[in-house]
């Protein structure tokens, strides 16, 4: 049996609820925990209430479950919005100094033990209001029994930093929390127990890691403009980029965040934006620049609920029609989608390389779980990390080329993918233009076809198609399979492991060009493909059977709460299919 | 072959016979060869109108982008490399109307790349629409009854965004036109030289004759005013209503040319910076 618990810590935004649900994941990744953290929070600074969900256990998850094992109040909303989801047996602690309101009968029907902590109280007397975070920590820690050292630990390197005596403050006031005698819990219910010696490594948002990932590629440039839920890559960037001789820089909108990293690739570094749905609304026209330019750039889409400005805080995979399908005209891109936490950081790699191998711009398609969601990670395989830059030309003799005639930028039209030079290089000079152009840059003349270079861009990514952009998980004998993508993998992965492995299952992590060789033999392979997605439409499912046809043998399991599927909504539909 | 020739690429611009542009085009041609600027290490980027298509007669590394984002195309490449002598070019509609904001902020960013606007206060590649530097009451086929609002003055925005250095030109004033280009390009910052550079086939108003009567070169100006002041500049422009050319303002700020090259820098991780990156992902 796997060994897990889920806190949910409410508050009123502003007070520190996320720093709390940090650190405890942080305990528990000492402890050897594999851990999991979801945000719920809204588009304002302070007030409002902002919870989070800490999830630790013994397997690596990569999701929570549906309910609370404990949940630990600051305010009233957190009651009220979230007692509903604590499990039937489970604690409620809250801070004595609001008097919260609820069920008393419901409680007392599902045995959940209620208490009080003199939180406020506690931080009055032994340090400042802004510790409440570490008070409440402590609290969580007392009653999970965790060894105050490992407590301890996470505080001094998260206040490390802000000098000894801040650090020696915050101690005082965890360990008045750790002692503080309980005279009515009953039992201890929540022993955690260290389940590693090891500890299981940093605890950060996929956001970081898609940024590590770019640095690790070699990208030296970043324009970004701030939008939820993609502005940590942009923070990660800006703190990382200057060790390293580059820079970001933010702009005045997502058209010149797109340009300008159009503008840096053609000189030479590689470049990369991030944003999320009215971001990506803008940068459409961008995109069809640097495909039709044959400039390769690296876009994050850190998918919201939209339309419009839409649910910014919540979640959604609902920007697949625009990518897939978009802008005007018709231009080559491609589309990753990480899966996994880890993929946040490989397929970032891999992202730069196609996207300076195909000379397109290459879609990172994450969505907010994906992107904001705390987990922690071991290691990275340093060597799994391969840079390829593609057809780039160092050097080029005067005998090949001196200038007369330009460089033939987008010669060779046998696989369509041609060599780049960069400005600065001798007898390299040519033309670049979003116009239909020649061989040499040139737009077309009159006399010319309008096809111009259509076929040899269209054509390049065609060998992608062959590629296996699908990953699966089978056990033999299954008819069924179900796939996802982004962070509803981990959720479907998680619905089909409580139920033995009825069904097979997959996460599709290159979405164009379609996998369609892999697909095709999926069709033959199952009776029935149920496509899970955080949209209203079935937007994925759609563009597989526009693309490969089998209309009756897919199906779609939506949810476009915001909030995520609840893995008993995907154990549902395991059952109802099998 | 004149020295500037080596500035062409040899193909015949599409623009009507007499454009304001063939005057821009040769000026930052001479210019560009008296400051012996190597061509390998020149960048023309241009947005669309009739004025975008300068870049596809520059024998440089020439980009030809999307309507209104020549100057974050402009200061990407420059930011990549900042040993490129970058020029950034287009018209009015396409730096004033649909490229406004970028104009501001860039020159309030003010990195070292030099934009030649060449203004003929209409739309001439979409046939003779309005523009922002229009006139009030100028009539085109899409203000049959007169423009309604009033023109906006390019050298007070790009003041007031904190432009380091202003000029403005007139097609039909080729040898000045060529001094303030090579005093803009040789300027350590964001350097905005507005020509008004008329066209003969939609404009009957701001003809070449209209612009020489109203124009007023600053150095046949007996009153010299103080390059460097911010204030002094402002009142200049707003005094003449913009019809000026010469250098208005000039505030060297700083210079951007010693900034390492990001694109050397695109590399690979050792092990050890590797390991210290991810050290660094602790709380």
């Amino acid at each position: 049996m796997d060994k897990d618990i889920q806190v949910l810590i409410g508050g009123i935004q502003g007070e520190g609820v996320l720093a709390t649900g940090a650190y405890y994941l942080q305990v528990l990744s000492r402890m050897g925990y594999h851990v999991y953290g979801k945000r719920h929070f809204t588009s304002r600074i302070k007030g409002g209430n902002s919870a989070m969900v800490a999830y630790g256990s013994v397997e690596k998850r990569g999701c929570g479950k549906d309910q609370m094992d404990i949940i630990m109040a600051l305010d009233q909303d957190t009651v009220d919005i979230y007692l509903k989801d604590l499990r039937p047996g489970g604690l409620l602690l809250y801070d004595n100094a609001i008097d919260i309101q609820y069920n008393k009968n419901d409680a007392e029907k599902n045995e959940i033990q209620v208490i009080d902590l003199p939180i406020t109280e506690l931080v009055k007397e032994y340090g400042s209001k802004i510790m409440k975070n570490v008070c409440a920590l402590g609290f969580l820690s007392r009653v999970t029994v965790i060894k105050p050292e490992i407590v301890e630990g996470v505080v001094e390197t998260a206040f490390r930093k802000k000098g000894k005596k801040i650090i020696e403050e915050n101690k005082k006031v965890l360990q008045a929390a750790v002692n503080y005698e309980f005279n009515s819990l009953k039992g201890v219910n929540y022993l955690l127990e260290s389940v590693s010696e090891k500890d299981r490594g940093p605890v950060v948002v996929g956001n970081d890691l898609i940024g590590m990932g770019a640095v690790a590629a070699g990208c030296r440039f970043m324009a970004g403009y701030p939008i939820t839920p993609a502005s940590e890559i942009m923070q990660y960037l800006s703190t990382v980029l200057p060790r390293f001789k580059g820079r970001v820089i933010q702009t005045e909108d997502e058209i010149s965040a797109i340009n300008m990293i159009i503008g840096s690739s053609y000189a030479g570094v590689r470049s990369m934006t991030a944003t999320s749905g009215p971001g990506i609304s803008l940068m459409i026209e961008g995109l069809g620049l640097s495909s039709m330019a044959e400039v390769p750039i690296v876009v994050v889409d850190a998918q919201r609920k939209g339309p419009s400005t839409g649910l910014p805080t919540k979640l959604e995979q609902s920007d697949l029609n625009t990518l897939y399908y978009g802008g005007h005209g018709e231009f080559p891109l491609i589309i990753l989608a990480p899966a996994t936490f880890e993929d946040c950081f490989y397929d970032t790699v891999e992202a730069f390389n196609l996207a300076d191998i195909y000379q397109c711009p290459v879609i990172i398609l994450s969505d907010s779980l994906r992107s904001l969601s705390y987990e922690n990670i071991d290691s990275i395989d340093f060597d799994r990390i391969r840079l390829n830059r593609g057809k780039i030309v160092q050097e080029i003799d005067q005998n090949q080329n001196d200038d007369t005639e330009p460089f033939k930028r987008y010669g060779n039209l046998e696989d369509g993918i041609s060599k780049r030079v960069f400005p600065g290089t001798a007898n390299g000079l040519h033309h670049v233009t979003g116009l239909e152009h020649d061989e040499k840059g040139y737009p077309i003349g009159v006399k010319a076809s309008g096809e111009g270079l259509t076929e040899k861009r269209m054509n390049k990514l065609i060998p992608l198609e062959e590629r296996d952009g699908i990953i699966l998980k089978t056990n033999e004998g299954n008819k069924i399979l179900f796939l996802a993508y982004g962070s509803t993998f981990s959720y479907v992965e998680r619905a089909v492991k409580n139920l033995d492995g009825i069904v097979d299952y997959g996460g599709v992590k290159q979405i164009k060009p379609l996998p369609k060789k892999q697909l095709r033999q999926l069709m033959n392979d199952y009776e029935k493909i149920v496509v899970v997605e955080n949209n209203y439409s079935g937007q994925l499912r759609k563009i597989i059977q526009a693309e490969l046809g089998n209309h009756n043998q897919l199906e779609s399991l939506l949810d476009f709460s915001g909030e995520g599927f609840k893995i008993e909504k995907i154990e549902s539909k395991i059952k109802e299919v099998t | 072959m004149a020295k500037y020739q080596e500035y062409s690429n040899g193909i015949e611009p599409t623009w009507c016979k007499g454009c304001g542009d063939f005057s821009v085009l040769r000026s930052l041609q001479i210019a560009l060869s008296d400051l012996e600027i190597p061509n390998k290490n020149l960048s023309v980027v241009s947005g669309i109108g009739c004025s975008g298509r300068i870049s596809g007669y520059m024998k440089s590394y020439s980009f030809h982008g999307i309507h209104g984002r020549v100057l974050p195309v402009a200061q990407g490449i420059k930011a990549a490399n900042p040993k490129l002598t970058v020029i950034a070019t287009g018209g009015d509609g396409d730096g004033f109307a649909i490229g406004s904001g970028h104009f501001i902020h860039a020159a309030k960013r003010d990195m070292d790349i030099t934009y030649i606007v060449m203004d003929n206060q209409i739309y001439g590649l979409t046939k003779g629409h309005t523009s922002p530097i229009s006139e009030k009451g100028f009539k085109t086929s899409s203000t049959p009854y007169g423009k309604e609002d009033t023109a906006l003055e390019p050298a007070l925005l790009a003041l007031s965004g904190g432009a380091s250095f202003v000029a403005q030109g007139f097609s039909g004033y080729q040898e000045e036109l060529v001094d303030i280009i090579k005093e803009g390009i040789q300027h350590k910052g964001f350097s905005f030289i507005h020509i008004y550079s008329p066209c003969i086939t939609f404009n009957k108003i701001n003809t070449y004759q209209w612009y020489r009567q109203h124009l007023i070169p600053l150095k046949d100006q007996n009153k010299k005013h103080d390059k460097s002041s911010l204030k002094e500049a402002m009142e200049l422009v707003v005094d003449k209503e913009g019809m000026l050319t010469g250098l208005i303002y000039q505030n060297q700020r700083k210079s951007e040319t010693d900034a390492p090259s990001l694109v050397d820098q695109t590399r690979a991780l050792s092990k050890e910076e590797f390991d210290d990156l991810f050290q660094r992902l602790y709380i």
